[in-house]
């Protein structure tokens, strides 16, 4: 279903994923990978709440640092995608603190960065190809 | 934090040779794709697209719609659907949807884009 999406949120929202889990990668901090997924995870069940998109509309936008980019498009596959994204980034933070095995969970968070580096530079969203194979497959809820 | 930096380095090298390996896959299969047709004197842009391609309605369609209504005659766009052409799609190395496949004016295939094509890049791939 078309809406109105602003591919500069989008943008900025990976942007932010990478930074931030970067970040937590360089500093060995698993908590801030934690924060990451759970800002991810609460954007994707309740879309008003996402932090780095309200971060955008609310501070970078009126202040002009970022200009809007709204096109037609279908919203759910990048909020499936971004749903994996925290799937991702809980399970690394899991294994990071709970296990303490560093080489799966900083692979499973540097996963999360080339995917959103990947989005974020070519254009290519991994999840939300994978969100159309599953609706060309039939598997996903019907949307009105 | 050092040995951190270094691994990052590492991964984002490994990155850029990807992206290069990606590129010249790109290229070797537009050299080992045959035209199945002679070319029409002008550049064609082969757009594969598919009903059930939303991003392909959305955001590749008015992208070409606009490029033919700006360059008219001077090109020839041609949708192709890959569930009523699907030989055609294998024949182009369709991968993804959208795919747009450029030939030029003797309809060899010049370049292949995979995922959305922004207007600027198609138009300097066509003229």
């Amino acid at each position: 279903m078309l809406k109105k999406v602003d591919t500069t949120a989008l943008k900025f929202n990976q942007a932010s994923i990478i930074v931030l889990t970067l970040l937590g990668f360089l500093l060995d901090q698993p908590l801030l990978v934690l924060f990451v997924g759970l800002a991810l995870a609460l954007g994707t069940i309740v879309p008003q709440a996402a932090l780095f998109k309200q971060t955008y509309l609310k501070l970078l936008k009126p202040a002009g640092l970022l200009k809007p980019n709204v096109i037609d498009d279908d919203p759910a596959p990048h909020q499936f995608a971004q749903g994996v994204g925290a799937l991702f980034l809980l399970a690394s933070s899991a294994v990071l603190l709970v296990t303490g095995n560093m080489a799966l969970g900083w692979t499973l968070a540097w996963i999360v960065i080339i995917l959103a580096g990947v989005n974020l530079f070519f254009g290519f969203c991994a999840g939300c190809f994978v969100y159309l194979q599953l609706d060309k497959a039939g598997l996903m809820p019907h949307r009105r | 934090m050092i040995e951190r930096l270094a691994i990052t380095a590492i991964i984002l090298i490994g990155l850029g040779g990807l992206t290069l390996g990606w590129r010249w896959y790109k290229w070797r299969l537009t050299q080992a794709i045959k035209p199945i047709e002679p070319g029409h004197g002008v550049p064609t842009l082969l757009w594969f697209t598919a009903d059930y391609c939303l991003p392909c309605k959305a955001r590749q369609a008015p992208i070409i719609d606009h490029l033919a209504e700006k360059l008219g005659r001077a090109i020839l766009v041609r949708r192709i659907d890959v569930s009523e052409s699907p030989d055609l799609a294998r024949h182009y190395k369709v991968m993804t949807l959208p795919t747009t496949v450029v030939l030029n004016k003797a309809g060899q295939v010049t370049h292949i884009n995979y995922g959305l094509a922004g207007e600027a890049k198609l138009e300097g791939q066509l003229v």
